[in-house]
């Protein structure tokens, strides 16, 4: 029998964490019990380690944020950028497919075994003070945001942001030194953000970020023809899908329930406010097209716009 | 279970053959891994968090508060703290240790340091006890135990710990140490009240100040709450996170020192050497106690302990008991931090689940952290005594410091059996 | 020259922790007074911070190696005779050296590996391996300070290390 040692660095309770759980259920049931998980107490690094922790064997089974180390990762970021798509499983599939396709080949992600890649839901801004519906009403309030994406286009639109780690949004807007936070749906529950009172929503999200789901490639070589081959089955698509299903109920529990108790109003971004947006992401998508094919991706506006049609085909 | 034990084992034979405690900790934690993982992980694991713990944003109100602490001691207001304090109670019996408690509650609200606190007051109250004929044992004792006040009464480098790792609020968890720091202040003069009882001779009674020299001794303490006001007040208005809180203290007392003329070039230089060597002192402990974590991980023991305690979740404060009751265990041959960050991921959620409020465990596990600085063999605050008062055996500090960690249980099991203690305070914010 | 030694240290890599020390101190008052007062805080403040920090704690380590202020046990001293005290002592600075200098070699390994990725910070992009390399250099300064106690008469911080105790 063979045991992976899996690592989360969120709470067992996060979206995150259930679906490795889950995945690995479906693991040892495809494998009729040879191979099954066992989840460490504890992460075996923080976040931007985990992806040398996969490789380097300190775990068997995780998953990271590709943004998290920044200058490492040029293709996937792709995922980060804004209107992509509604639901997480829409863009995680179609993220899959583009990466099986072109990414893939081009190692980025070497020295681990990928078993898939993810999104999250839509990229939303919340504030504690008043409704954001133009890039004015932005640039009025402070915000903490992630790296990746997002953070080039804020610095374009002109935006007061700080860049502070996820789980410093709660000590951060509850003593008001921040009136805001980029986040999903779900983070608001998850990160217990009582005090946001304001959603401004964008259609397909303003920004999103880049996950993946390996495995230590030591590990994987070790298995027999037949675990190997299981392995693969519910690699890839299987995967995005797992990932991103869950995601998707957890945004929607996340809107319908929590943030309708604490009265958080939403609304959608003027056209003004998005073409504004549109018109600062396009340097960034220049830019991020000719990184991408420095590192060896072959006509990467078409990729992108191949997967912004592959979203589209999904939903 | 038997691996992590055989870990501890390890520690401890090294520690006790006079390897310093984060060399001991390294090794064992490395090897342990390596033997469980394999050694190029165990390489790897290692190097990883030596990078992170160093290269950490939030662990930078480690260093910035003992500078605080530094600051302010160069600045004398540790002296002031100890001389009112000592004017309303120094002509007890056991006098000068209870102002030294006391002084170090105030010092604590200005120090988020317990090893800060511990240092400062050694300074400032044990010549004044050794010139009165006080014993080592209660001196020490006294010292070592109102030391562990500084990560009580806020601001509090392990509150703010405990509330990046469990996503608590900060500001609620300061406020909730408050109470239960005046709490604790009174368990200890408690002890010494005991101590002295027992043994009229261990803390003789000093002279008795007039009403007008007390009037002049309270008044030289301003600058402390000006200090705690500035700190407190900032990270509650919203003006600073507790991180940049730490930030900002440091550099409120640097601007006292310097506008009391304590700090010459040679002495800032001075001052900021010694926070420094502290620093990498205490981040040696941190980065080993990690690695010896990381390796615990790896065992049966965190799974082990949850089932354990499992078991009595048919009674839940049963539940926190037996929590307690381990980490009293742990908190004896174990470092603070390392318990924390091990049992934290385990524990907390059955807390929650149970229904227990995350700000009053909080206060628990800082109680509990407090008491395992001072329970012998293995406690920080002993050995920093043990190193800036070298004619004092470490023997006698252990001796000196028992009745201080059996109030602290005392207070433990009030602050289980009531609540409100920690909770009241952080009710009224209303957030 | 054990003197010589001591200044050399606390003027090198002390004055380059204690300056970096001082400078967190600023960056995070100037960077909450800018977000508080002018709505603008020091761009990359955190990184900054956190390049800073791995100069106070490794910069300040071999120091604290040197005047041997690292926590130790002491409860057995008593039980030990002067002689074996000694030897004692030599043998712990070696295997403290050894321990040292691998943590070292671990940091240029880990410094290998960022390298190899490109990995940056996520604001001002400024790279890291440099930062796993100064580590790795300071703990193996760190180790020599150890191998040149374990040789000296009497090596400085006799017994129970000071934590106190200025310079000179
Ligand atoms: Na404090
Ligand atoms: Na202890």
């Amino acid at each position: 029998q063979t045991v992976f040692n899996t690592s989360s660095w969120v709470p067992p309770t996060h979206t995150i964490s259930v679906a490795q759980a889950n995945w690995c259920s479906e693991l040892e049931k495809e494998s009729s019990g040879r191979m099954k998980c066992n989840a460490l107490p504890k992460a075996v690094a923080a976040p931007p380690g985990t992806f040398d922790a996969i490789r380097d064997g300190l775990a068997d089974i995780s998953f990271t944020v590709d943004g998290y180390t920044p200058g490492r990762f040029i293709n996937t970021q792709v995922a980060e950028f804004p209107f992509l798509g509604d639901s997480s499983v829409a863009t995680s599939v179609a993220y899959q497919r583009i990466y099986s396709k072109y990414f893939a080949p081009l190692g980025e992600h070497r020295g681990v075994k990928v078993l898939g890649v993810f999104t999250h839901g839509p990229g939303i801004i919340f504030n504690t003070k008043k409704p954001v519906t133009s890039a004015a009403d932005a640039a009025s309030l402070k915000f903490r945001i992630g790296g990746g994406n997002i953070n080039e286009l804020s610095k374009a639109m002109g935006w007061n942001t700080t860049l502070k780690p996820a789980p410093e949004s709660f000590e951060l807007l509850s003593t008001g030194v921040m009136d805001g936070t980029f986040f999903p749906d779900e983070s608001v529950a998850s990160f217990k953000l009582s005090m946001i009172r304001h959603a401004t929503t964008f259609p397909g999200g303003l920004y999103n970020t880049s996950f993946v789901f390996m495995m230590n490639p030591g590990k994987y070589d070790a298995l027999s023809a037949e675990d190997k081959a299981v392995v693969d089955k519910i690699s890839g698509e299987r995967v995005a899908r797992v990932f991103g299903e869950g995601w998707d109920k957890v945004d929607a529990v996340s809107r319908d329930t929590v943030q309708k108790a604490q009265g958080v109003q939403r609304v959608q971004a003027s056209e003004s406010f998005i073409n504004e947006v549109k018109a600062k992401q396009a340097a960034l998508e220049d830019r991020w097209a000719a990184a991408a094919e420095a590192k060896g991706l072959k006509n990467a506006k078409a990729v992108l716009a191949e997967f912004r049609a592959e979203i589209a085909k999904l939903k | 279970m038997i691996e992590a034990f055989l870990g501890f084992l390890a520690v401890f034979t090294m520690a006790f053959m006079r390897i310093p405690l984060a060399v001991a900790m390294t090794i064992s934690g490395f090897v342990g891994m390596g033997l469980m993982r394999g050694w190029s992980p165990a390489m790897a694991s290692t190097s990883q968090v030596i990078f992170e713990t160093g290269f950490h944003y939030v662990l930078s109100v480690i260093p910035l508060f003992v500078l605080m602490g530094n600051f302010v001691a160069k600045a004398g207001l540790a002296r002031e703290l100890f001389t009112a304090a000592n004017a309303f109670v120094g002509h007890r019996r056991g006098g000068l240790a209870m102002a030294s408690i006391i002084a170090s509650g105030g010092f604590g609200s200005i120090c988020g340091s317990s090893i800060a606190t511990a240092a400062t007051m050694s300074r400032v109250a044990y010549p004044q006890m050794r010139a009165h004929g006080y014993k080592d044992t209660l001196a020490t004792g006294s010292i070592a135990s109102g030391g562990t006040l500084g990560i009580l009464i806020p601001p509090s480098t392990i509150l703010v710990v405990y509330g990046i790792i469990t996503e608590t609020d900060i500001g609620k968890l300061f406020i909730a140490g408050i109470l239960p720091g005046v709490v604790a202040i009174v368990c200890l003069c408690m002890a010494v009240v005991f101590v002295t009882w027992r043994d009229p001779l261990a803390g003789p009674p000093a002279e008795r100040f007039n009403w007008t020299q007390r009037l002049k001794a309270i008044r030289g303490i301003w600058g402390v709450a000006v200090l705690f006001a500035l700190v407190i007040g900032g990270i509650y208005g919203g003006v600073f996170t507790a991180t940049e809180g730490a930030g900002v203290g440091a550099a409120g007392a640097f601007f006292f020192a310097l506008f009391r003329g304590a700090l010459t070039p040679r002495v800032l230089m001075d001052v900021l050497v010694e926070s420094t060597r502290t620093t990498a002192m205490l981040f040696a402990i941190l980065i080993a106690a990690m690695v010896f974590t990381n390796f615990v991980n790896f065992t049966t023991m965190p799974g082990d302990l949850r089932d354990f305690v499992l078991q009595f979740s048919p009674h839940p404060i049963m539940v926190v008991v037996v929590m307690m009751g381990i980490y009293l265990a742990l908190g004896m041959v174990m470092e603070e931090l390392a318990i924390v960050l091990l049992t934290i991921p385990v524990f907390f959620p059955i807390i929650t689940g149970l229904g227990f409020d995350p700000v009053w465990f909080g206060i628990l596990i800082v109680t509990i952290v407090e008491i395992g600085m001072i329970s012998p063999p293995v406690g920080l605050n002993l050995f920093v005594l043990n190193s800036l008062l070298p004619d004092v055996k470490l023997s006698a500090i252990y001796k000196g410091v028992i009745p201080f960690v059996m109030a602290d249980i005392v207070r433990l099991g009030i602050l289980i059996a009531v609540p409100s203690i920690a909770l009241w305070l952080p009710s009224l914010m209303g957030r | 020259m054990q003197k010589t030694l001591d200044r050399l240290l606390y003027w090198s890599t002390g004055l380059m922790a204690s300056m970096a020390l001082f400078a967190i101190m600023w960056l995070t008052l100037i960077d909450v007074s800018g977000r508080k007062f002018l709505s603008n805080s020091v761009p990359g403040a955190l990184e900054i911070t956190e390049i800073l920090m791995v100069i106070v704690i490794f910069g300040a380590l071999p120091l604290v190696s040197w005047r041997n202020e690292h926590v130790t046990f002491d409860s057995f001293d008593a039980f030990i005779p002067d002689w074996l005290k000694n030897i004692q002592a030599r043998l712990v600075d070696l295997l403290c050296g050894a321990v040292f200098a691998f943590l070292g070699y671990l940091m240029v390994t880990r410094g290998d590996r960022f390298q190899e990725y490109g990995d940056t910070t996520a604001y001002l992009l400024l790279p890291v391996a440099p930062v796993a390399y100064l580590m790795a250099a300071l703990l193996f300064l760190t180790a020599a300070t150890h191998f040149v106690r374990a040789f000296l008469k009497r090596p400085p911080g006799h017994g129970p290390a000071y934590i106190d105790g200025s310079v000179s």
